[in-house]
């Protein structure tokens, strides 16, 4: 039973072991360890960094938006403004244009009415020359002279009248 | 029959069982854990080709647990061992 | 110039390949005329151990076992202090190899147990256990050196009296793992380490309530189940070591002694052993796990 025997060389593999552990400690796991803390440290003041790089960041976005807002106040104020004063004018453009127009239409109408008299003047003079003619041509035969005016001139009061 | 050659017999029945039982816990006590190797390593090759970006973990997952599923063909190899040589 | 830049055999490595060529083919002719010569003179000792002293087990000792962990502890520890000592922030190969190995074992700990008060020390029992497990499976797989052959007679009075035969390179170095004696006390150091772990973790009403967890009637089943981790825990390392030892063994009768084989043949060597050595820090880890979590 050879293979299955167990006596003190399991007290000196067990005593090697702990011997193997405490060299290994000092020599492998300590410089280990210190470099994982130093790493895990590094790697926590960088997150540290970044939160304040990320608080700061959201402070100037946060400025940033606000003056946005204020710009953007303004310049509504200011279209509005522009806007006012922009009716004004076209308001004030349209009165102007319509009293202009009123203006030359009625001098319009005014000559109008003047040419339509000169016109129906002129028609009445013309109208009656050629009634005189007319008639002198028709009444040339039949009446004398004397006649012929008496009756004209009937003719023409009637006209008148 | 004088009493060495009695003895002889009794000696060569013996070395015969060792042998023959040895052999027999060898032979048998290796059939399970060649089918559960590879049973593993047949679903670990269904994996990595399900997910060959897998490959790695998986191929180590693999070794532990054939490792793992060899551990009564040893058992066997150890009752061989005992039967062979410490019997 | 580009022949200066191609890879080519120097003259020193030459003539070192030749000399090394040489004392090969010597040595093996020497075993060949000198080594046992049918397969039972050498394979019936297999078993045999070479133990000093009688009487109750704390008299007896394993001499080769004690022996070659002393070897294995000085590689060890030869390769720690040439780490340690050009120790620095940009590493060299030997520490990033270091580093590495102890970052992949971080990484199995620190992922079954969270907790950094334990996954610490865990860590250090792991790795240390992976260190002297890898080193003497490769010295007892791979590397051919003295073997020991022991034949054991029966004196008058029934004492064993065992005859020490030293034999230069018939087989690989005797390795500890291949003795039980280590393997069992470092699987029974890993179950009191767990339960001690446990008991500080979930505190002492809490542990052995933990014996009687579904139902009181599994009290008996649980006891078992514990006892049984480190016998299966010890033996499947053993019985790889002693199998592949054995197996080497033969290979090299059945070659003459030319111990080539055990060093290409390194399935028993390198990866069977180099997968023990995993699979019993692993199982380490995950016992101290089950115990804490």
């Amino acid at each position: 039973m050879d293979l299955f025997e167990i006596n003190l060389t399991s007290v000196v593999q067990l005593l090697s072991f702990i011997f193997l552990l405490w060299m290994l400690k000092k020599l492998l796991y300590k410089p280990f360890f210190s470099m994982m803390d130093e790493r895990k440290k590094r790697v926590e003041g960088d997150l540290a960094e970044a939160e304040n790089v990320r608080k700061r960041a959201e402070e100037l976005e946060k400025m940033a938006q606000n003056e946005l807002k204020e710009a953007r106040a303004k310049s509504d104020q200011i279209v509005a403004i522009a806007n006012n004063r922009a009716e004004e004018i076209i308001e004030e453009a349209k009165q102007k244009a319509q009293r202009e127009a009123e203006k030359v239409l009625s001098t319009a109408q005014l000559e109008i009415e003047r040419q339509k008299q000169e016109a129906l003047a002129q028609v009445q003079s013309v109208a009656t020359e050629l009634a005189i003619s007319l008639v002198i041509k028709v009444l040339k035969g039949t009446l004398d002279e004397k006649a012929k005016r008496e009756y004209l001139i009937n003719v023409l009061k009637e006209y008148e009248k | 029959m004088d009493q060495e050659s009695t003895k002889l017999i009794a000696d060569a029945i013996i070395i015969a069982g060792k042998a023959i039982g040895a052999g027999f816990c060898m032979g048998i006590g290796a059939i399970s854990p060649g089918i559960g190797e590879g049973n593993i390593g047949a679903h670990a090759m269904d994996s990595i080709a399900r997910q060959p970006e897998l490959a790695n973990s998986i191929t180590t997952r693999m070794l532990i647990a054939d490792a793992v599923a060899e551990t009564t063909g040893i058992y066997a190899l150890l009752i061989a061992f005992l039967i062979l040589f410490a019997l | 110039m580009p022949e200066k830049k191609r890879r080519r055999i120097s003259k020193k490595t030459k003539i070192q390949l030749t000399v090394f060529l040489i004392v090969y083919v010597t040595i093996g002719i020497i075993n060949v005329q000198y080594l046992p010569k049918s397969p039972s003179d050498i394979l019936g000792n297999v078993a045999n151990r070479w133990i000093v002293g009688t009487g109750p087990w704390y008299l007896r000792i394993n001499p080769m076992t004690i022996i070659m962990s002393l070897v294995v502890l000085a590689v060890i520890i030869w390769f720690a202090i040439s780490v340690h000592k050009e120790y620095s922030l940009i590493p060299t190969r030997k520490q990033a190899f270091a580093e590495s190995l102890m970052d992949f074992v971080y990484d199995i700990v620190q992922s079954s147990i969270p907790d950094e008060r334990f996954a610490r020390s865990t860590f250090m029992i792991a790795t240390t256990l992976f260190l002297y497990i890898v080193v003497s499976n490769l010295l007892g797989g791979v590397i051919p050196g003295i073997s020991v052959d022991v034949t054991k007679t029966l004196a008058e009075n029934g004492e064993i009296i065992r005859n020490v035969k030293f034999i230069l390179f018939s087989d690989t170095w005797f390795a500890p793992t291949a003795d039980l004696n280590t393997n069992l006390t470092y699987a029974l150091m890993v179950l009191v380490i767990s339960h001690y772990f446990g008991i500080k973790a979930k505190g002492f009403k809490a542990w052995l309530k933990s014996f009687i967890e579904p139902v009181p009637f599994l009290l008996p089943l649980n006891i078992i189940g514990e006892l049984a981790k480190p016998i299966s825990h010890s033996m499947r390392l053993f019985g790889n070591i002693t199998g592949g030892g054995v197996l080497v063994l033969a290979l090299s009768y059945f070659v003459k002694y030319m111990f080539l084989p055990p060093v290409l043949w390194g399935y028993f060597g390198i990866f069977s052993g180099l997968i023990q050595a995993f699979v019993f820090s692993t199982l380490t880890v995950a016992y101290i796990s089950a115990q804490v979590g």
